[in-house]
């Protein structure tokens, strides 16, 4: 018999109306949902330099490094109060969805190439100094979601679209909580299985498709409480576990299958893991020599061609002579017959924690050293309705923290990441080979060390932010 | 139905309508105003700008000057110019992270009349 976790937030005091209240949800969206009309409407009309403007600082600064500590500490709160689903889930009170997701499409190929096509965009157009484009951002999110959740049934935005979305999955399954069942005995006899299917009182089920009994983990799981709620038994929870149990585990998923044996999944996971070196790469000086080493060699000066090129180098070229030659080697010393793709396939989930650890370092950084940037923008839009708030301080805004503790607090994670990250691939190891282990894992363990080296390498420059002025 | 695609009409035209505006007014075009020298490499530096009013030079007014980055999240300095006579005012400044910089000139003339002035951005490397 399985034992039951010792903690559940939906039994602490405080937090139990989150399992009750059917309104739960729409009662976290509504706030972020009024923070995104703000934003969008001040990132339209309000001044256009980036430190001036709540769209910009919120979004890049508060938003992302809330969201990767919130992942780490707590879990996936943002998909859980997701503001873009607003209005999706009020049109679906008037319009009900006809069509079905295709079934080719029923994939992370397309969430792998958004996410791709998001990195590209934030440098190409340089996002994180334009107000006006990160506004349209935020109603494109919009649009996209009404638009497919309008059109097809269930949640395919959030589970085959949303490259967000996927960057918070992934990285919540370090997480320390997850939705799960408190007694898995009781659903054994559960003949409605309302979890997936729903209520009739017009309680949606799992729009994600993840029937809980088989659930495992917490990817493609938005923490939307639906199942919670759907339950006549009460029995599902949100339940304590170890960080990065799951990617441990070898059970198949319920809505997924075996990741292990997904290419689609590895390829998300790679993109997500190797731009999180990428874009920490975009953002110091090094890039800058690159670009003109680049332009002297093809005396070409196009910033898409520059920016495709690094690109190329960091999402494919790198990758796959890293991935491939330690598959290769892996193959040669463990004796295993799988195809490289496939033993790729089952070693990508444990180059996930050091991608978690490379983007909640840089992130943290922005938000330890401009979480005040945000009072100048506050006062600024406060005098614009009335209210003076002069004593608000504008100049000689600290870090959060002393930024002495910032650089080895980001060598910490790193590490952590890395160690995490080597554990996960031992423990691939031992599953697939009895041959030789120690010598199979060796070289992961390479790759590993090589990530950990980059991106303490990458930490360790200092910052060079340009965008308008290119070059 | 009507009504349906009614309000998706009228919320497109307050989109529209949001992208067209713009809340911030625009650069005073009376004020000339030019840097000395434009900063380029990292440190303290001192900055030296040059005001006029049409083709004279702009004395006794109070010129703040604050610098930032054109990316979120480094805060800002603001810093009160020192006159230096003949339009010129003068400020140091720490430009302390590579990238683009952007510096903003508010002036009020000595008649009480208030000014902004966003500079062009330049790098330090």
């Amino acid at each position: 018999m399985q034992q039951i976790p010792a903690i559940d937030l939906l039994k602490l005091p405080g937090l139990r109306w989150l399992g009750r209240w059917r309104y739960a949800r729409f009662a976290l969206q509504l706030p972020l949902f009024a923070l995104a009309m703000l934003m969008v409407w001040d990132g339209l009309t309000g001044a256009q330099l980036a430190p001036k403007n709540s769209a910009t600082v919120i979004v890049w600064v508060h938003y992302r490094g809330f969201l990767m500590l919130a992942l780490l500490v707590v879990g996936n709160l943002f998909c859980m109060a997701c503001p873009f689903m607003l209005p999706r889930n009020l049109a679906r009170r008037i319009i009900k969805p006809r069509f079905k997701w295709p079934t080719w499409l029923r994939n992370k190929w397309l969430a792998a190439g958004l996410l791709v096509l998001f990195f590209f965009a934030y440098e190409r157009f340089d996002l994180w100094a334009s107000p006006w484009w990160t506004a349209m951002l935020i109603v494109s999110y919009f649009a996209a979601a009404l638009l497919i959740d309008s059109s097809f049934q269930g949640a395919p935005f959030c589970k085959y679209v949303c490259p967000l979305g996927q960057f918070n999955m992934l990285s919540s399954t370090l997480s320390p909580i997850e939705v799960a069942v408190r007694q898995p005995q009781r659903c054994q006899t559960c003949a409605t299985k309302d979890c997936i299917v729903g209520r009739d009182d017009d309680q949606p089920g799992c729009e994600l498709w993840l029937f809980q009994p088989k659930k495992v983990g917490n990817l493609d799981c938005t923490l939307c409480l639906d199942c919670i709620h759907a339950c006549p038994h009460d029995n599902i929870g949100l339940l304590a576990r170890v960080p990065g149990q799951e990617l441990i585990s070898l059970q198949p998923r319920s809505g997924i299958g075996k990741i292990e044996e997904r290419s689609d999944f590895s390829l998300l996971m790679l993109v997500f893991t190797w731009g999180a070196l990428l874009n920490a790469f975009g953002m110091i000086s090094p890039v800058y020599s690159f670009y003109n080493w680049l332009t002297a060699q093809f005396a070409i000066t196009s910033e898409t061609f520059l920016l495709s090129v690094v690109f190329i180098l960091a999402l494919v070229i790198e990758p796959v002579v890293l991935l491939g030659g330690a598959a290769w080697l892996f193959r040669r010393i463990s004796g295993h017959n799988e195809r490289l793709i496939a033993i790729i396939n089952r070693f990508m989930k444990g180059f996930l924690p050091i991608g978690i650890a490379m983007w909640t370092a840089h992130y943290a950084f922005h938000f330890i050293i401009g979480f005040w940037t945000i009072l100048p923008v506050l006062r600024s839009l406060l005098a614009e309705a009335g209210i003076n708030f002069s004593w608000m301080p504008v100049t000689g805004l600290s870090p959060l923290v002393p930024q002495a503790m910032i650089y080895p607090f980001q060598m910490g994670m790193i590490l952590l990441g890395s160690v995490l990250s080597a554990v996960i691939t031992w423990q691939t190891t031992t599953t697939i080979t009895k041959q030789r282990q120690r010598w199979a894992w060796l070289p992961w363990a390479l790759v590993i060390v090589a990530m950990a080296g980059s991106a303490m390498w990458l930490l360790s420059q200092p910052m060079d932010m340009r965008g308008i002025l290119e070059g | 139905m009507l009504f349906r695609y009614g309000q998706l009409i009228l919320l497109s035209l307050i989109f529209v309508s949001l992208i067209g505006c713009s809340r911030t007014p625009s650069d005073d075009p009376r004020l000339l105003m030019s840097l000395e020298q434009t900063p380029s490499a990292m440190g303290v530096q001192t900055i030296v700008l040059v005001i006029n009013d049409g083709s004279t030079p702009l004395d006794n007014a109070k010129v703040q000057l604050e610098a930032t980055m054109t990316h979120a999240g480094m805060p800002s300095q603001i810093v009160q110019m020192q006159a230096l006579g003949a339009g010129k005012y003068q400020a140091s400044i720490d430009f302390s992270m590579l990238g683009e910089w952007v510096l903003i000139v508010n002036v009020t003339e000595a008649n009480g009349a208030v000014m902004q002035r966003t500079l062009p951005a330049f790098n330090i490397q």
